[in-house]
């Protein structure tokens, strides 16, 4: 018996090891064959690393979708002179180590000529070296770690470095709400960090007062209730949250039950999705977003005007992917962006100069579903800053 | 089974040999850069396993706290590398120095614990470490890692290519292999394996336990923390995300699934480990799940780790008292 | 504040105590550290949602089949994972291994299944608020606090006070002598696994509806912590896992308050690593007599 077991494991490992020699470029969706054979000088492979298992499989699902459906939309408008564009999506975990194992994979690949990836700054930037190292341009959604550009020139981040976005941010609550205090409580993260540092700048140069800061380290804990009762006590006008949608969603219902009714509740970029309202129900009512992500729940839409491209790929995501699944959010519209990015580029510039295809994806000239971006002289990504308020459990634009 | 390691008992020396020789040339015969990297991976964590598995196999204390000191050497390395200049070897030293003062801080106050009290124990060390590391903003930087760590860099010569780290890694293990090797097999490893069985016994006939548990969590904190330095010069970037409890756990998995108290069971657990998810790719979402029957499996089948009840010393003296006695038998 | 961060504290200090106790008794009938704890926590919480979302509309029908549920698949780690383990005479630290795969199955079987978004759970005990010399207490927090000190009291009272709890207790002092005196091992060993599975589902739901959300890494760190409690309190010591669970709690609540927010779990471990120093067997532990 336990022969027969040691001999089963040994040929499921035999077999899994062979299957993965010879298929290392796995995972391929979206459009047909034609990718393994590189001929002339055109490639077709659009790389992912991004985490399909682990703590942010939410998130990695969301870009991988956002891509699927731009390449299906690429390829069904010509591809790139007739040829059909490939998706090959690599899971790296969330970890920095299997990211560079991904990144090694990729950059032997021939055929593939730029990669998307990955969530969360820590891993972009563990992989970011070799990416830089082998000339693969590398675009990242949203990693905002303000030294990602500094590691070369094939970084191009789509998503803004947080003082560009929260110097703003914080100038314009103090201009809407005088001179009043703050109180922050941010995650103890790069993201948490930079946002607190921009927010606190541009919020105590317009006049205002931050009276408080907290922190809490994501993931660890539900019970945010010792942080909020420090902060009541200081009697905040304001409260600045940096937080995950999960985590936001706690802090928000605890805030309300420790009495806190009349702060003004303040929140950014990730809890701009649907799932953040299915946590708190109505009781994040009156509460403020601001950020460069947009919302795409069906009220916004209607009131709102992105645009047909916008609202067109809005619907077809939906009927594909919402089902059993998140709805279109910022995630994957930065991710389709950058996957249409990235083609476009490719078919104009070529993909034999990397240089060139840099320049061409830094232009930014196609149209963009997640708001208007383009890169400004210093080399940073400039996006629009939007505002949401919340209604009566839902989300409105401001 | 029995044959295959009577074979290897028998010629143990040639194989090691062979197989030196083998990864020696290996850069050379495989020129994927993947195949590369996945190798020095190996090879790092052929490190910390078979300092882990020093503590747990051979003293028999299971400590959970082990990326801690992988961690601390990171730091340590990258602190002094991108602050001060400091070369490789400097950066090494100086890692495996601090990651040993930390051994020492670990093991002065545990010796009288027992069983998974010294557990949950080593299981908040880490933890309390990692949270040094996550908040102190002006040490570590927190939360946004310290990056742009030069690579190795020894005497003026910069080890950047795939090929040259791989080296550095491979004579840092066989650094790592003739050390433990030497300890476990002196008087210092036997009275330490006479503390694992029973300390009260062991401290009875006059071996120092007090000495030889804090010199045990040095030794393995020093190692772990080489392997750290040279992390944290290979990645280039590194933040407190990469050396959680949840990382300790892994570590312990990889040292035991091998064998417990066993050199080559130790390389082997983490040679296999490292090296099966990247053949898994093919299984996309399911990889982690199936990861994670795999070791039950394993556990179920082999439950001493694949080498642990293997000793090669004894199968070789047993073979050469066969020997002996066979040729007095062929005289007689 | 110091009033409600001590309510806080309690709160969730007797969530920690249910799972706690779970851990100490698999330690003490089996002298192993059950990992899986915390993910079996974690997934009773989820099938809790899932039969009440999808299947059902009565929250507490969904409740109870998911303690049965729950404690079958205590029941499976035990037959399937370890019990071979026993007949075999194998090292303690197989058996932690296995249960450390478990855990990472149930987490990432969870994830795959039943998708890796926080869901909302909803408050079923929700009846309002009390002021009480400047802190508010809720309905949840008073709920959560009496049923776990209930269902403490019904284990201790089954482990004292029946035949079935001798039977637990002897094979905890020695399960060969126990088989001589005629009791089943295996039996009362499946048993105990049943029973701390069920009581970490019943401390997942009372989470998720206190939290009103549940996610698949919440079983990670709460394992730890619930470990730690346990061996705070003594491993093998039922009462003593009760006390480390409160106390863990209210440790962490008021460090995080008083002392930093950002060095919370960091607290609760120091106090945690000061009191095993100084009494090496935990609070309550026994002193172990070694014979050589």
């Amino acid at each position: 018996m336990k022969k027969t077991i040691a001999g089963l494991l040994a040929s499921l490992m035999v077999v899994a090891a062979l299957s993965g020699c010879g298929v290392s470029g796995n995972g391929s969706s979206g459009g047909n064959s034609a990718a393994s054979s590189s001929s002339g000088s055109e490639k077709h492979t659009l790389a992912m690393s991004v985490p399909l298992t682990g703590t942010m499989m939410q998130y990695g699902t969301s870009y991988r979708n956002g891509a699927e459906l731009a390449v299906a939309d690429f390829n069904a408008a010509g591809g790139i002179n007739g040829e059909d564009v490939v998706l090959a999506v690599y899971d790296d975990k969330g970890d920095q180590k299997e990211a560079i194992n991904v990144a090694n994979i990729i950059i032997e690949n021939d055929d593939i000529f730029a990669v998307i990836g990955s969530y969360g700054s820590s891993v972009s930037m563990a992989a970011a070296p070799v990416y830089q190292e082998a000339g693969m341009p590398m675009i990242s959604p949203n990693t905002s770690h303000p030294d990602y550009p500094d590691i070369g020139d094939m970084m191009i981040p789509m998503s803004c470095k947080s003082e560009v976005v929260f110097g703003e941010v914080g100038r314009t609550l103090a201009e809407e709400f005088g001179p009043c205090k703050m109180a922050v409580i941010y995650q103890n993260t790069d993201v948490g960090i930079t946002t607190l540092e921009a927010v606190k700048e541009g919020f105590e140069g317009a006049g205002g007062t931050v009276c408080t800061t907290e922190t809490f380290v994501p993931n660890q804990t539900k019970d945010y209730t010792p942080l909020l009762s420090s902060i009541k006590q200081t009697d905040p006008d304001i409260l600045f949250m940096v937080a995950e949608y999960n985590d936001g969603a706690s802090i928000t219902l605890q805030a309300q039950q420790l009495g806190m009714d009349d702060v003004q509740l303040v929140g950014v970029g990730n809890l701009f999705k649907q799932e953040f309202l299915n946590l708190t129900g109505d009781k994040a009512d009156g509460m403020l977003l601001m950020g460069i992500s947009r919302i795409y729940t069906d009220e916004v839409m209607e009131n709102s005007d992105f645009g047909a491209y916008t609202e067109d790929i809005v619907k077809r995501y939906n009927e594909k992917y919402a089902s059993g699944g998140v709805a279109f959010d910022n995630f994957a519209a930065i991710a389709y962006d950058s996957a249409m990015v990235a083609m476009n580029a490719a078919k104009n510039a070529g993909t034999n100069d990397t240089q060139a295809l840099v320049a061409q994806i830094k232009k930014l000239d196609i149209d963009l579903c997640a708001g208007q971006a383009y890169f400004a002289e210093n080399g940073d990504l400039i996006r629009e800053i939007f505002t949401f308020t919340v209604e009566d459990g839902k989300f409105v634009m401001k | 089974m029995n044959r295959l390691f009577e074979f290897c008992a028998r010629n143990g020396w040639k194989i090691t040999a062979v197989v030196l020789a083998a990864m020696i040339v290996f850069p050379f015969v495989v020129t994927s850069s993947y195949v590369l990297r996945i190798a020095i991976t190996v090879l790092m964590y052929i490190m910390l396993s078979l300092s882990l598995n020093l503590l747990v196999g051979h003293l028999g204390l299971m400590s959970m706290g082990h990326a801690a000191f992988w961690g601390i050497g990171a730091y340590t390395a990258a602190i002094l590398s991108t602050r001060f200049n400091v070369s490789s070897l400097g950066t090494f030293l100086a890692a495996m120095v601090i990651a040993g003062v930390f051994g020492m801080i670990l093991g002065l106050p545990v010796l009288k614990l027992k069983g998974y009290y010294l557990t949950v124990v080593t299981l908040g060390f880490c933890e309390i470490i990692r949270l040094v590391e996550l908040n102190s903003m002006n040490l570590t930087n927190g939360p946004l890692g310290i990056s742009r760590i030069p690579s190795l860099n020894f005497f003026g010569v910069v080890f950047k290519s795939s090929r040259s780290v791989y080296f550095v890694a491979l004579a840092l293990v066989v650094l790592t292999v003739v050390v433990i090797y030497r300890i476990v097999n002196s008087r210092i490893g036997l009275a330490i394996m006479s503390i694992r069985d029973d300390d009260i016994a062991a401290s009875s006939i006059g071996v120092n336990v007090f000495v030889y548990k804090v010199m045990v969590f040095i030794i393995s904190g020093m190692i772990a923390g080489l392997a750290g330095a040279f992390y944290a010069h290979y990645i280039s970037y590194i933040d407190p995300s990469g050396f959680t409890t949840g990382q300790s756990m892994d570590l312990v998995i990889l040292a035991i699934f091998g064998g417990l108290g066993s050199i080559p069971g130790a390389i082997l657990g983490a040679a296999v480990l490292t090296i099966l998810p990247e053949t898994m790719r093919a299984l996309m979402e399911y990889r982690s799940l199936i990861y994670g029957i795999v070791i039950v499996i394993m556990m179920m089948v082999k439950p001493d780790g694949i080498l642990g009840k293997v000793n090669f010393k004894y199968i070789r003296q047993r073979q050469q008292m066969e020997k002996a006695s066979g040729k007095e038998g062929a005289q007689a | 504040m110091f009033l409600q961060q001590l309510i806080n504290g309690i709160t969730i200090g007797s969530t920690y105590a249910l799972v706690a106790i779970g851990y100490s008794m698999v330690f003490g009938v089996l002298e192993l550290i059950n990992f899986a704890n915390g993910s079996v926590y974690m997934l009773g919480a989820y099938i809790t949602l899932m039969i009440y979302v999808n299947m059902l509309g009565n929250f507490w029908l969904s409740f109870a089949l998911s303690l049965v549920l729950t404690g079958m698949v205590g029941y499976c780690i035990d037959r399937f994972g370890l019990r071979r383990l026993r007949s075999k005479n194998v090292p303690k630290v197989t058996g932690l291994i296995t249960t450390l795969g478990i855990s990472q199955v149930i987490e990432h079987g969870v994830r795959i299944f039943f998708g890796s978004e926080t869901k909302a759970f909803p408050n079923m005990i929700d009846f309002g608020y009390v002021k009480v010399a400047g802190a508010t207490i809720g309905s949840s927090q008073v709920i959560i606090l009496c049923t776990s000190l209930v269902l403490m009291i019904c284990v201790s009272l089954l482990v004292y006070k029946t035949k079935l709890g001798k039977a637990m207790l002897a094979v905890s002092q020695s399960s060969e002598a126990s088989k001589l005196m005629g009791i089943n091992v295996n039996g009362i060993i499946s048993l105990t696994f049943i029973l701390s599975s069920s009581l970490a589902a019943v401390a997942g739901t009372m989470v998720g509806m206190y939290y009103q959300n549940v996610d698949a890494s919440m079983g990670f760190s709460v394992g730890m912590k619930t470990l730690a409690s346990a061996v705070l309190g003594g491993v093998g010591v039922l009462p003593g896992a009760m006390v480390g669970g409160l106390l863990m709690g209210i440790f962490e609540s008021l460090g995080a308050s008083y002392v930093s927010s950002g060095y919370r779990d960091a607290i609760s471990f120091a106090i945690l690593i000061a009191v095993i120093l100084v009494k090496p067997t935990g609070l309550f532990g026994h002193k172990q007599i070694n014979k050589v």
